[in-house]
Order: structure tokens, then sequence, then C-alpha cells
């Protein structure tokens, strides 16, 4: 939108005049933003995009793009077994129903975020209790490790007691199924 | 009425009362986690038992951890309308959780009003912790305390990848928003204003006004806070804002500086005007009234007025709204008779 007092430069600012009960808006440039402002108690706001915004917008080209190429269009009936969200009420609200929907949509959603983000891997908290798992997790594969050693050295009396550690940590991790 | 709702008009939150660290520029600084219950879907298509059990959850969770003693837990369903305005002036809801259709809505917070949880908002949880000044760091270590004992009782919706799950995609990851709000009299009196908040806009932050999301700038009140929720650490995204907001309290502190030099006199009289109609005005807006006591604010913070303290601003920020001010009067008031009530009230407190 073109500056409404200089008509010149873009609009970047809109300033929203409260006299009385009345109310005024007006979308200017910077320079004449100061100008106007001078010593007058207004509110002003600045033009800017939210994320969900950006998202929104991102979403309603990807859908576009879908429904122009008719190899795509069954994306649209792309949803989730658990809480029934589709591909189009995703689009259309920008919202996930369930954390099952990650999953089903992740195709979308990565290029989405990686461009809102500029990153797609989460490197902050973990829970506690995932902590323990993933620490699990990486115990086992460095067992692994030595296992396959032991075997190749044909140590098979380690690599039997390894083999049994491996099954305790996997049960303790909720990996193995108590048989 | 009722009683907790009672109890909350009559008490002051910790971040409105103490001053804290650069509180000459910034009122508060706030943080909010967004989690959900591992598989039960998002509050928006989650059943009304679904979001009955988050409820009782949160409930049981109350009861039985010692570390959530003297918490209080309202549900919003048994609230009138002009109650629920009343928390979200109070900055203890968002305008989202007052708006949704749906029963089972609540809210848990302790009676300072540090640490609070806005209960099947957006998202099953969304917690919130506040402190006044500038301070995220010690804000950051509350809000984490509490969701590590959250988290010891309810399994979160994680993974490894996408972080913690929350309905909007653009807050998965670390679920985090830091916010800051700033008095900036200095920079819009200087006309530096629109140069300043672009840079941050630029540096990839949101500017809000008082009331966040969707509202306009009033009061010279600007809140600031992080976009970016994924692939950083929570110390990164509160480092990055802070080094930011630095920068931004150094400019807003540069032009102080240059007024008391350049235009001590129109300073001084802009800031006794704002006085004289504060105490003298028989009929005065919520808008006139906040910008009226952001220039009272600005002569304490300068050293024009000192026998006010920040904690009075503050209190009289909050209690000019429409919500707050029907609900010390206890009654519904139409807009002519609550801006004759707001004045005499204003006059009443800072006489």
């Amino acid at each position: 939108m073109l500056c409404q007092m200089c008509k010149k430069n873009k609009a970047t600012v809109k300033i929203v005049k409260v006299a009385g009960l009345s109310k005024t808006e007006l979308n200017v440039c910077n320079e004449c933003a100061n100008y106007l402002l001078g010593n007058t108690i207004t509110t002003i706001s600045f033009t800017q995009n939210s994320l969900n915004e950006i998202l929104f917008n991102l979403l309603n080209t990807f859908s576009k793009y879908s429904t122009e190429d008719s190899n795509v269009t069954l994306e649209s009936e792309v949803k989730c077994s658990n809480c029934g969200m589709t591909y189009a009420e995703f689009v259309k609200s920008g919202k996930l129903g369930c954390s099952n929907c990650y999953s089903v949509f992740r195709k979308y959603i990565k290029p989405l975020l990686n461009r809102l983000h500029g990153n797609y891997q989460h490197s902050g908290k973990i829970p506690d209790s995932l902590q323990l798992r993933l620490d699990i997790i990486k115990k086992i594969k460095k067992i692994k490790d030595e296992l396959k050693e032991a075997v190749s050295r044909e140590e098979y009396e380690k690599a039997a007691k390894l083999r049994d550690t491996i099954i305790d940590e996997e049960k303790k991790a909720g990996i193995r199924d108590n048989e | 009425m009722d009683v907790n709702i009672r109890k909350l008009r009559d008490s002051t939150a910790y971040w409105m009362k103490k001053d804290g660290p650069l509180s000459h520029i910034i009122i508060s600084s706030r943080i909010r986690l967004a989690r959900n219950i591992k598989n039960i879907p998002f509050p928006f298509r989650a059943t009304d038992e679904q979001l009955l059990t988050v409820i009782e959850k949160v409930e049981k969770i109350l009861k039985e951890n010692k570390e959530f003693y003297g918490f209080q837990i309202i549900k919003l369903d048994n609230l009138s309308p002009v109650e629920i305005e009343f928390l979200v002036e109070k900055r203890l809801i968002s305008f989202t959780l007052a708006r949704f259709s749906k029963p089972y809505r609540g809210i848990l917070y302790n009676t300072d009003e540090t640490m609070s949880i806005m209960i099947n908002e957006e998202d099953h949880f969304r917690l919130q912790s506040m402190l006044p000044g500038f301070q995220l760091k010690k804000v950051w270590e509350i809000i984490n305390y509490y969701d590590d004992k959250i988290e010891k009782e309810i399994k979160y919706a994680f993974n490894e990848k996408e972080g913690f799950l929350t309905c909007c995609p653009t807050n998965a990851g670390t679920g985090l928003r830091a916010s800051v709000m700033l008095h900036l009299p200095g920079l819009i009196i200087s006309n530096k204003i629109s140069e300043s908040i672009n840079t941050i806009i630029k540096q990839g932050y949101a500017v809000r006004g008082f009331y966040g999301e969707g509202t306009e700038f009033q009061g010279n009140l600007f809140q600031i806070s992080n976009q970016v929720t994924l692939g950083l650490s929570e110390e990164d995204i509160i480092n990055r804002l802070e080094i930011s907001i630095k920068q931004l309290i150094e400019k807003e502190q540069k032009a102080r500086e240059k007024l008391i030099i350049q235009a001590k006199h129109k300073i001084e009289d802009q800031v006794m005007r704002s006085y004289g109609i504060l105490t003298n005005a028989k009929i005065i807006t919520t808008a006139e009234a906040l910008n009226l006591l952001s220039y009272v604010r600005f002569g304490i913070e300068m050293g024009i007025i000192a026998r006010i303290g920040y904690d009075v601003i503050n209190r009289l920020m909050l209690i000019v709204q429409p919500g707050y001010l029907q609900l010390i009067k206890g009654q519904n008031m139409k807009k002519m008779q609550r801006d004759t009530v707001r004045a005499e009230l204003i006059k009443e407190i800072l006489d």
C-alpha cells in the first residue's frame, strides 16, 4: 500500500488517532508518520506479519499448487487416522488436531517450519522421562558394537553376557516387550 | 461473585507491586510454554470428556504435589462475561482462552501471580510466569521448575524432531514465547520510535501493544517477543531476545538524556499537565487514561514526580480497564458511566 499522505513511499506505519469517541486510521510511510506524530498523543501500530499469517499465506499457496496439478489433488484427502484432521482443514486453520497429525502431515509441515524457523531440529529441553530413554538407547548401541567385536574375536562367553545386558536394557527402555 | 475472583480483584500481582531490574524502562518480563498431553487431541478437536480429563489431571496434580501448595484453580464455565474480561485485563488469561467456546477451560495460579497455567486454551496447557522489570532468566528458572514438576505427573506430547508438539505448528520445538513489556516515551517524543521498532521487527521479533496480539499501542507501551521456537535452546532464545532488548533500552536511555537537556521544561510541562488532567477530569476514557498515566510514569522515571511509585501507576493501568472497573464497582456499567467512575477512581487513588 502507498503512503496516504505523500503517495510516494510504501506505507509502513498505521496511525490510529483517537479523539473522544471517534477513531480514524491512516496508513503512512515512516517520514510522514514522524511528521504527523509530532507532539500529539497518539497510538501507533506497525505493519508486521505474525508467524501465523505467514504460515497461513504459505499454506494457501501450497494448496493452490496442489489444486492446479491434478496429480496432487489427492493430498487434500490425506487424513489423520487418530483425530480425523484432513489436509484441507489444516490448510484452512493452520492448526493441527493432535500429536499424531505431526507424522501424518510432516511432509507439508517440514518445509513450512524450515522457512519460519530456519531449522527443523528441536534443540531445547527434552522431557526427563524421554531423556532417560534416549540415554539407554545410546548405551544399547554401544554394547551392540562391543558385542559385534566380541563375536568377531570369537569370545562367545563375553558375547552371551553382552546379549543379556542388551535385553535387560531394552526392557528398561520399553523397546522390548516382556515375553 | 466468585470468591477467587474477589480475592484477585483485591490483591496485587508481584510484577505490579515490586520494582525489578531496570523498572524505569521495563515494566515486566514474561515467558509462556505451550504443552500438550500425549494421546489427547488438542483442545479444539477434543471431545468434552477429553477436555474434562485434562482439567481433572491438573486438579490431581494440584492436590498431590506440595510444590503447588497455595495455587488456586478457577473454572471459566462458572464465570460471568465481566469476570472473564477482568482475567484478561489482569493478564492472567488470553483472549483465546476467554473466547474459546468449549467447556472445561481453567486457570491455575499462585497468589502473587508469578506463575499460572491456562487449561484447555489452544494447547492443553499454557504455562506462564511473570516478574517485574528485566529478568527473563529468573522467569525461565521459575517456569522451568514447574514444567519439570508437571512433566513428572503427565506424559507430554513430544518427539525428538519437532520437540514439544503444539496445536499451531509455529509454536513447536520449545513452545516458548518470551516477552518483555517496555515503556518508551523517550523514543516516541523524539520521533525515533518507528525506526527503533522496525529494527526489532527486522531482527525477527514480534511487537505488540499492552493487551497483546492484535491490539493497538497505548500508553507508550510495547511488548516484544520471540517468534522462533524451533532449532534454538530455551537459553539461546532468551539470550538473543535480551541482546535486542538491551539495544532498545540504550536507545530509550539516550533519547531521555537528550530530552532532559534539550526540552526539560517541555517534558516537565507534559508530565504535570497529564497529572493535572488525571486528578481533575470528570470524564475519562481508558485510552486517554492510559496515555496520561504513561506521562506520569515518565515523570517518575525522570525524577520529576517523587511521591508516587511505579506500583501505583501499574495498579491504575490495570483498574482503568472496563472489566476491572465494573468488578470494583460491583455492577455492570454503560460506557458513559464507566468514564465518569474511572475519573473518580483515578482522582481518589492519586490524591
